[in-house]
This record gives C-alpha cells, sequence and structure tokens, in this order.
C-alpha cells in the first residue's frame, strides 16, 4: 500500500492516489501515511535520486487530500508553538511552499510570511507576531548570507528565536548555515519535519 | 598555446599546453572596477574592460559576454532587481495567467534595449581579441526560461496540466532563443553557453525530460549556428547524459555534486566537461582548498583533453576573494600542465 501510494505521487498520479486513500479508514492512519510517504520522497530527494518537482507534485496532492479529507482544517498538534515561514530577497517562492505543505501535513500550523526583501523587514514582522520558530528559505548566496544581519537584529532587541534555513547556497556550502548563526538547516522539506519536532520536544 | 588553441585543443580530446582555465566573471566584474552592479552593466564599455582586465590578471582562457539571466525578461517586459553584493535577479514574473500565454510576442533582438548591449560588448571584446581567446555568449533555454516569466511553482502547473500551452511558450521561447543565440554569434560570440537548469535531474525527472527538455534542447542547439555548451547551472546531469550527448551539444557543465570523472566517462569523447569547483564553497577557501579543489579535478577528469576547468554554477560569485581566484589560477598551472 504504502509503495503503491509512493509511487502513484512520485508518477503526480493524483486520481490513483486518492483512490488508494480511499481504501483506507480512520483519520490517523490516512494522515500517518500520507507523512511517512512524503518524508520518504523528500529523504530521497536529498540523496538526488528524486527530483524537485516530484517533490512539489507530490507535496501539492497530498495537499489537496488533506483539504478534501478534514475539509480545509487541519488537525494540528497539541500547543503548536507559534511558527512562520518566509523567503528571504527573492521572487523564487518554490521552495517555501513545498516546505509549508510538508508542515501542515505533518499537523504543524505555520504562518507564510510571503517573500520579504530585507533581513530587517524580516525581524520586524516576526517579533510583532511573537515568533518562536523561524523558517527561512533562500536562492541566492547573497541572500543567505544576509540571515547574520536577522540574528543581529533579533539580538539588539533581545529577541529570543530559532532560525531554521534552507534552500541551494545552503546545501551548496555545507557550513554555511553555522557561518551565519542559524540554529539549524534543513536539506529536505523532510528534515524541516524532524527538526521542528525536535524543538517542540525540548 | 593561446587561450583559444587551448581551448580547442582540449575539445579536440587532446592534451592541450595546460588545462583551460574557464572563470566565469559575470557581476564580478563592477568588483574588479569598483563600482556598484547596476553601474557596471549600464554601459558596455565597463564590460569589456573588465572582462580584458580579469583574463589577464587570472590568466584565463575565455571572455564572458553574459550580463545577468533576466536581461532575457526584460526583452519580454519584465523587471530586474539590483543588489549591492549578489547578482541581479528577475522581478514578478509577467506571465499571471496562463491564457496570457496565448497573447505573448515574441521580442525582436533589435528592438530589446539590454541585449544590444550585450551584443555591443561582445563586438568590442571581438575587436580585442579577434581570434586568440573564446567569447562565450550565453542564452536561457526556451525550456528554463519560463521559471522566470512565470515562477518556478506555476510552470511546474504549466507543464503538467496545460500542456498545449506549454508547447505554444516553447514555440514562442524557441523563435527568441535562436534568434538571440545567432545574433551573439554574429556579433562575435565563439560560442554559447545554452543553460538550463530545469532540465537538470535536480529538477526534473530524466523520463519527463526525454519528453520535454530534450526535445526543446535538440531543436533549438540545431538551430544555432555555432557551437554550444549545455550548462545545468549546478544541477544534476548524470542520469540524463546519453540524452544530452544526443542534442549534439559539445560541452557540459558538470555540478559539484557529481563526479567530473564519472560524468567525463560517460560523455566518451563526444562532448567535453566543463566544471566543477563548488562557487559557493569557494567563498571561505583557503590557499590549499582551492589547490585541492582543482588537483582533484584534474585527477578525475585531466587525462587525454576533454576538460575545461570552472565553477560549476555559471558565474563566480561577488564574495569569492581575489587571492582564491589567484590560488585557483596558480594550481591549474601546477597541475593542469606536462605529463597528467
Amino acid at each position: 500500500m504504502k509503495e503503491a501510494f509512493k509511487s502513484a505521487l512520485l508518477d503526480s498520479d493524483k486520481i490513483r492516489a486518492s483512490s488508494l486513500l480511499s481504501d483506507l479508514s480512520g483519520m490517523e492512519t490516512i494522515t500517518n501515511l500520507i507523512t511517512m510517504v512524503l518524508n520518504e520522497i523528500g529523504d530521497e530527494w536529498e540523496k538526488g535520486d528524486v527530483a524537485l518537482s516530484q517533490i512539489y507534485m507530490s507535496s501539492r496532492i497530498c495537499e489537496e487530500i488533506l483539504d478534501k479529507l478534514f475539509s480545509e482544517s487541519y488537525t494540528t498538534i497539541p500547543n503548536n508553538p507559534k511558527i512562520a515561514i518566509a523567503t528571504l530577497m527573492d521572487f523564487h517562492f518554490l521552495g517555501r511552499r513545498i516546505v509549508n505543505s510538508y508542515l501542515r501535513a505533518n499537523g504543524f500550523a505555520i504562518l507564510d510570511f510571503g517573500g520579504i526583501s530585507s533581513p530587517q523587514e524580516m525581524a520586524r514582522k516576526a517579533m510583532e507576531n511573537k515568533i518562536e520558530y523561524l523558517l527561512i528559505s533562500t536562492l541566492m548566496y547573497h541572500a543567505a548570507i544576509k540571515v547574520r544581519e536577522l540574528k543581529e537584529e533579533f539580538a539588539k532587541k533581545n529577541y529570543s528565536i530559532k532560525i531554521l534555513v534552507g534552500g541551494a547556497p545552503f546545501i551548496f556550502d555545507k557550513m554555511l548555515w553555522k557561518e551565519v548563526g542559524a540554529d539549524a538547516i534543513g536539506i529536505s522539506p523532510a528534515d524541516a519535519v524532524r527538526i521542528l519536532q525536535d524543538w517542540k520536544q525540548e | 598555446m593561446n587561450s583559444m588553441q587551448r581551448v580547442l585543443t582540449a575539445l579536440s580530446q587532446k592534451q592541450p599546453d595546460r588545462i583551460p582555465l574557464m572563470l566565469l566573471f559575470s557581476y564580478y566584474g563592477a568588483k574588479e572596477m569598483g563600482i556598484s552592479i547596476k553601474e557596471y552593466f549600464s554601459n558596455p564599455d565597463n564590460v569589456v574592460e573588465a572582462q580584458i582586465q580579469m583574463h589577464k590578471k587570472y590568466k584565463t582562457d575565455c571572455l564572458y559576454a553574459f550580463f545577468y539571466a533576466s536581461l532575457e525578461l526584460e526583452a519580454f517586459g519584465g523587471k530586474t532587481f539590483f543588489f549591492d553584493d549578489g547578482p541581479p535577479n528577475s522581478a514578478e514574473p509577467i506571465i499571471e495567467n496562463f491564457q496570457q500565454i496565448l497573447q505573448l510576442k515574441t521580442p525582436e533582438i533589435q528592438e530589446c534595449h539590454g541585449i544590444q548591449k550585450v551584443l555591443k560588448t561582445i563586438s568590442a571584446l571581438k575587436r580585442e581579441v579577434a581570434d586568440t581567446v573564446p567569447i562565450i555568449g550565453v542564452v536561457m533555454s526556451p525550456f528554463s526560461l519560463p521559471v522566470m516569466q512565470l515562477g518556478f511553482q506555476k510552470y511546474l502547473d504549466l507543464m503538467q496540466f496545460h500542456p498545449i500551452l506549454w508547447a505554444h511558450l516553447m514555440k514562442i521561447n524557441q523563435q527568441f532563443c535562436i534568434a538571440w543565440a545567432n545574433a551573439q554569434l554574429q556579433a562575435g560570440a565563439t560560442a554559447i553557453c545554452y543553460f538550463d537548469p530545469v532540465s537538470s535531474s535536480s529538477i526534473i525527472k530524466p523520463g519527463y525530460y526525454r519528453k520535454t527538455g530534450f526535445e526543446v534542447a535538440k531543436y533549438t542547439i540545431g538551430k544555432i549556428n555555432g557551437p554550444t555548451a549545455t550548462h545545468f547551472a549546478s544541477g544534476r546531469c548524470k542520469p540524463v547524459m546519453a540524452d544530452v550527448i544526443q542534442t549534439n551539444t559539445a560541452i557540459v557543465g558538470v555540478s559539484c555534486l557529481e563526479d567530473i570523472g564519472e560524468i567525463k566517462n560517460l560523455c566518451d569523447g563526444k562532448l567535453s566537461v566543463l566544471g566543477n569547483l563548488n562557487g559557493l564553497a569557494m567563498c571561505r577557501w583557503k590557499e590549499e582548498e582551492a589547490e585541492y579543489a582543482v588537483k582533484d579535478i584534474v585527477e578525475r577528469a585531466g587525462k587525454n583533453g576533454g576538460l575545461l576547468i570552472a565553477e560549476n554554477h555559471g558565474e563566480i560569485p561577488y564574495q569569492v576573494a581575489e587571492k582564491t581566484l589567484f590560488s585557483i589560477a596558480s594550481a591549474v598551472e601546477k597541475w593542469g600542465t606536462g605529463r597528467i
């Protein structure tokens, strides 16, 4: 069942994926299967075995299925921390969209700040919304290194926040996340889920 | 050997006097000139001066006439954002809904201000070096340009759910790409770098590439009146190498995520490999790391020609220190000459 569902997602076959799930009963069973398969696909992308378009289509199909099943209201985990996601200094939003879908499928409620043009604006928005965990997606190196400035903005106000970074610059330079002062790096969307689960346990 | 002889020897799968070094400097030229990136690209004279200067300074074997990718979006009516320390980036997509694709017109090369600046740059570079240094022109592949025209997410949706509109967009983009590539060759470019990141196996699955990006590349490259290098902008290409060879391109840009020696073996003498220094890690490299990276590439792929050493993404980041570039150049002199 799991392999058949995964294969349907990787083939972007929404009808087959939905039909397989209709054979199951119980929201928890369905949600567990979706999260397990999405996380596996995320891990395979990290190894280079799955393409970005497959991750995107898989997350999109699962999001639609969950929306339909739960009438657009996801079951969120208890004591959901205040989490936000944003793209820093770019108009390429695909990474943010995929991570957002993964987190929602895993029961996290998440605020989407969209594209933000500067670290100062991002800090202001995070503090206004009392965000505890901030996920930052970047595409360009010069935007990635601005996370350092963002950290400084938070430090100036003594604002405590955890920052998770992701995107191409952090994948190609494995040390960059530490250098800019982020608390963690998510190579794949599945990583983001695991890291937030760990942070919540702390 | 001069740079042209060195590169042509390598491309003919023979050992040149030294492995060619193709440091692709685009907006890095602004740093060299000590001016802002926006000002730098406002005048072709700046680019010409910086290209010649950097070619001599770092002993590179090419001149790179590339300004920035969103210049092509500007031709379609889009806008570009400039930054102090990063590559100019495309602003909002020009296509908000798929039906607009039907109204889209192929831009006329003569009427595009930004494109004319590039053509002037190429002509001036050609006057400077004649046939002694290869001049590399650049086009975005018709298959990858829609990431800027529509946004990535919308483009993936277009491919998946609206194949007829996708095919229509490809036709428009192919007309533009072919005219743009041939104008650069006519202005004096030696070869065209065909940037096609969406075709990378990191972005779409190989089976889907064969039905889409491959067909687009085969047709487009066939209409370009000069040699091409296919570049996946640091995306993986190993699973599609057999197909890439069939597009009749001459060179493939290799990601630092892949083994350049393995890709060269897959090329089997039909293509040369370009790469695969990690441009982002390069921003923090010490001298010995730069040397090690060059030595590693030479050991993996340096035998019997067919290798051009370059950064893997297609442009040197602004944050790379000059001393690192000097270290790379010295390492190529040290490890890329003599018996390999």
